[in-house]
């Protein structure tokens, strides 16, 4: 028998975790917190995945909202005040219990509390601030603890959710004051960011202030804190600056001098002004004695719920990586939930454009990428067909052929089908003897991208020419002209690929099928899958 | 004409791996081969049988660890536990360089035994990660908690540690169906692991020892894990792909869901 309070809760579950995952944020790493004697679980420094949910999204975490009713009026956000939906909050206790039931269980690695604002944001953080309090003295509990700060608090409650959190976070969520001004006018970029520099400073790291983009000179550079205004109509993507210097007016922007110290750089890459993000990241130096929170802090912006530019959500990105120490910018493709006239009505959530936002995100991240290496402001968009590191190797030949015997790692992973994994690889196995294409391929790297690229021989560089007819032209070394061909030939042949796969799959399980009593010939089987395709 | 391939066989256990490894170690040229002894004998070969000695297997890792630390046994010891054929004829000749060379020989991946290490021992290790995560425990009526796994892999000395300090006061047994054994945890007294672990049921379900609630909050969980996809994102190839369908068995959330291979 069930009994009432359990059918509560699960009522309650369903609707305060559907409230909450269109939050992307799902990462459980950057904390070692300790277990205690006689408490209840620790901190995994790189995160664990404990399930995955159908749409393949990593379930770290209980996701969950204390609260679904909301005074604000997002328009991208299903808990909008004036959206018709059935609310619900939950009693402190009823959480905490839940929580560690599913931890006990190894369900899940901790759990990530956000709310819709009730009252004003300070008693809605308070709230919060209870539950994490309860979990941390009287469960003593050491799981993954990452809460959601509400716009707008005092910095005095956002230390304080610091102090109990591993992770603490506010979503920016539109990439310009405009767009903000105009789908979150509850919420003012005044509120966002001073909670971020708060979540800054508690993670050991004194927010910077970033010089604007020499485009931008109608800026007081003495003005840290973001100003709202800006027109409220819709901006024309076009108009917006790369780096989104006149997207946040004030607001730290991708600038040619970072306020951190420009590194020396070898003569064999062109002179670059400006840290990248991995580089800013390895040499970070946070003091420990102000940091109280061990993973920092992330954000999310929503892609497709306003008319920016990917150089316009890249290059805030890339500031906020630099400025305010951001651990993770998360992207979010808009889920249209309703008829909210203020932001467009899309057939469905912009997945692509999403995927490729996040393998740009990498390239910063992990290869050493500066967002004014992806997109500038005559390309302001990601190429749909390519991944944008290969889409930047095309565009900078001039730099490969590579010699993987010699090329420093941060060159290596700049060739398309070198990874951080197979760059490490290739640093460690060139170390006694040379590389051959066979041992690359042993190595993991995937030669089929790799190969025109790189270059095994230094010796044949200069005076390279294109091989004769009828040679193969997978080989590497080959001139680079033929690779290009090559991945532009992938190139038209990839979108169809992923419309088709499924379609596909289902027709060579059909193929095998009818190969047992089939009459078809392999050409002919050939020809009118061809013919289908068309 | 085939010369003799000399070969040194043990227990199937990690202590008698490695006394089958310092009999290898200290054996003369041409190096015999560590084989497990329920691999059949061939015609060419001259085999000789180690007996297990847990202290002369502490004394070579003992050695070893000195020589070329934590991280560089650890290699050795997933790689040990992996599926991968032959992954313990692999590891027992990587040993031989660890010893001359150190850590460093590890490093050396032009070597192509020390690029099936690094692969066997990534593979294992990748596993334990996995696992880490999809462990799913029952709470059962006295109050201690079991988890049945069916890894490929050997992982559970992988695994032990980490789970004793998330859980330090909880009672539990995690069991691999497969072989059979099991982690067990006592808090307070640690964690060790048993070859042949059985729970005591009569008609293989254990669904008779589950407490009282644990039926209610797998339902709860069921729910949340339903609730938080995504529907217009809903993308089953990029789950399986993340999640295979091997995995799916013994998993709360995926209990009637068309995973089972
Ligand atoms: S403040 Fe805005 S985004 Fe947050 S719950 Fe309320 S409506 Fe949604």
């Amino acid at each position: 028998m069930r009994s009432g309070a359990d059918v509560e809760t699960i009522h309650k579950l369903e609707i305060l975790s559907d409230a909450a995952k269109y939050d992307a944020s799902c990462s459980s790493s950057g904390s070692a917190r300790p277990a205690v004697p006689g408490g209840l679980g620790n901190g995994a420094v790189g995160g664990i995945c404990h399930t995955w949910a159908a749409d393949g999204r990593c379930v770290s975490l209980l996701k969950v909202l204390l609260s679904n009713a909301c005074l604000y009026d997002c328009a991208y956000c299903v808990n909008r005040r004036s959206n018709d939906v059935p609310r619900a909050g939950f009693e402190p206790e009823e959480l905490v219990r839940l929580v560690i039931d599913f931890y006990k269980r190894n369900y899940i690695e901790g759990l990530f509390l956000s709310s819709g604002v009730t009252g004003c944001p300070d008693t809605t953080m308070e709230r919060m601030i209870g539950v994490a309090k309860t979990l941390r003295t009287r469960e003593r509990w050491n799981g993954y603890l990452h809460l959601k700060a509400i716009p707008g608090a005092s910095p005095e409650l956002v230390t304080e959710a610091a102090r109990w959190a591993d992770r603490v976070s506010v979503n920016i969520e539109l990439p310009s004051a405009a767009s903000l001004a105009r789908v979150a006018p509850d919420k003012s970029p005044a509120a966002i960011f001073s909670v971020m520099r708060t979540l800054s400073r508690a993670s050991g790291f004194e927010p910077r202030r970033l010089l604007s983009a020499q485009t931008d000179t109608t800026q007081n550079p003495r003005h840290s804190l973001p100003q709202i205004g800006g027109p409220t109509v819709p901006v024309p993507a076009t108009s917006l600056a790369p780096g989104g210097a006149s997207a946040w007016p004030g607001l730290p922007a991708v600038s040619f001098q970072a306020a951190e110290p420009a590194p020396a750089y070898n003569a064999t890459t062109p002179p670059l002004d400006r840290q990248s993000v991995h580089e800013a990241r390895k040499g970070r130096y946070r003091n420990p004695e102000s940091a109280v929170l061990p993973a920092g802090q992330t954000t999310q912006l929503v892609v497709g719920a306003s008319p920016e530019s990917d150089a316009a959500i890249l290059g805030l990105a890339e500031n906020l990586y630099l400025a305010y120490d951001v651990r993770r910018v998360y992207y979010s493709a808009f889920v249209p939930a309703g008829t909210d006239p203020r932001v467009p009505a899309l057939p469905g959530p912009p997945l692509l454009r999403e995927h490729r936002l996040y393998q740009a995100d990498w390239l910063f991240r992990f290869y050493g990428f500066r967002a004014d290496e992806i997109l500038s402001p005559d390309r302001p968009n990601l190429d749909v067909d390519l991944d944008p590191k290969c889409a930047w190797a095309l565009r900078n030949l001039d730099r490969f052929p590579v010699d993987v015997n010699k090329a420093e790692y941060l060159e290596l992973l700049r060739v398309p089908g070198i990874g951080p994994r197979s760059a490490v690889r290739i640093v460690k196995a060139r170390q006694r003897s040379r590389l051959t294409p066979e041992s690359l391929k042993s190595l993991g790297i995937v030669m089929k991208r790799a190969a025109f690229f790189i270059n095994l021989r230094p010796r044949c560089i200069a005076g390279q020419r294109p091989p004769p007819a009828g040679t193969n032209p997978a080989r590497p070394g080959l001139c680079l002209k033929h690779g290009m061909i090559n991945i532009l030939q992938m190139k038209r042949i990839r979108p169809q690929r992923q419309r088709d796969t499924e379609k596909m799959r289902k027709q060579k399980r059909k193929e095998k099928e009818s190969d047992h009593g089939g009459t078809e010939t392999r050409s002919s089987r050939e020809r009118k899958r061809k013919r289908e395709r068309e | 004409m085939h010369d003799t391939d000399y070969t040194v066989a043990y227990d199937g256990s990690f202590p008698g791996f490695l006394c089958a490894c310092a009999e290898a170690l200290n054996a003369r040229e041409p190096v015999p081969r560590v084989v497990k002894a329920t691999i059949p004998e061939t015609l060419f070969e001259e085999r000789c049988m180690v007996k297990r000695d847990d202290d002369r297997a502490a004394a070579l890792w003992a050695r070893l660890s000195n020589r070329a630390g934590p991280d560089a046994m650890r290699t050795l010891l997933e790689a040990f536990l992996s599926d991968v054929p032959e992954a313990d004829t692999t590891a027992a000749r990587a040993m031989r360089r660890v010893r001359v060379e150190g850590a460093f020989a590890l490093r050396d991946l032009s070597d192509p035994v020390m690029l099936t290490l690094e692969k066997a021992a990534r593979r294992a290790g990748m596993e334990a990660h996995m696992y880490c995560g999809l462990v799913r425990f029952s709470e059962l009526s006295d109050g201690s908690w079991y988890a049945p796994v069916e890894p490929a892999c050997d992982i559970l000395l992988l695994i032990a540690d980490h789970f004793s300090a998330r859980f330090s006061t909880m009672r539990f047994a995690i069991h691999d169906l497969g072989r059979g054994s099991a982690v067990l945890h006592e808090p307070g007294s640690g964690w060790s692991i048993v070859a042949a672990f059985g729970l005591d049921i009569s008609d293989g379900k254990i669904d008779g020892l589950l407490s009282d609630r644990e039926r209610d909050i797998r339902r709860h969980w069921q729910l949340y894990f339903d609730t938080i996809a995504i529907e217009p994102r809903r993308n089953p190839t990029l789950q399986s792909s993340m999640l295979p369908k091997h995995f799916w068995n013994l998993i709360t959330e995926m209990e009637g869901k068309t995973g089972s291979t």
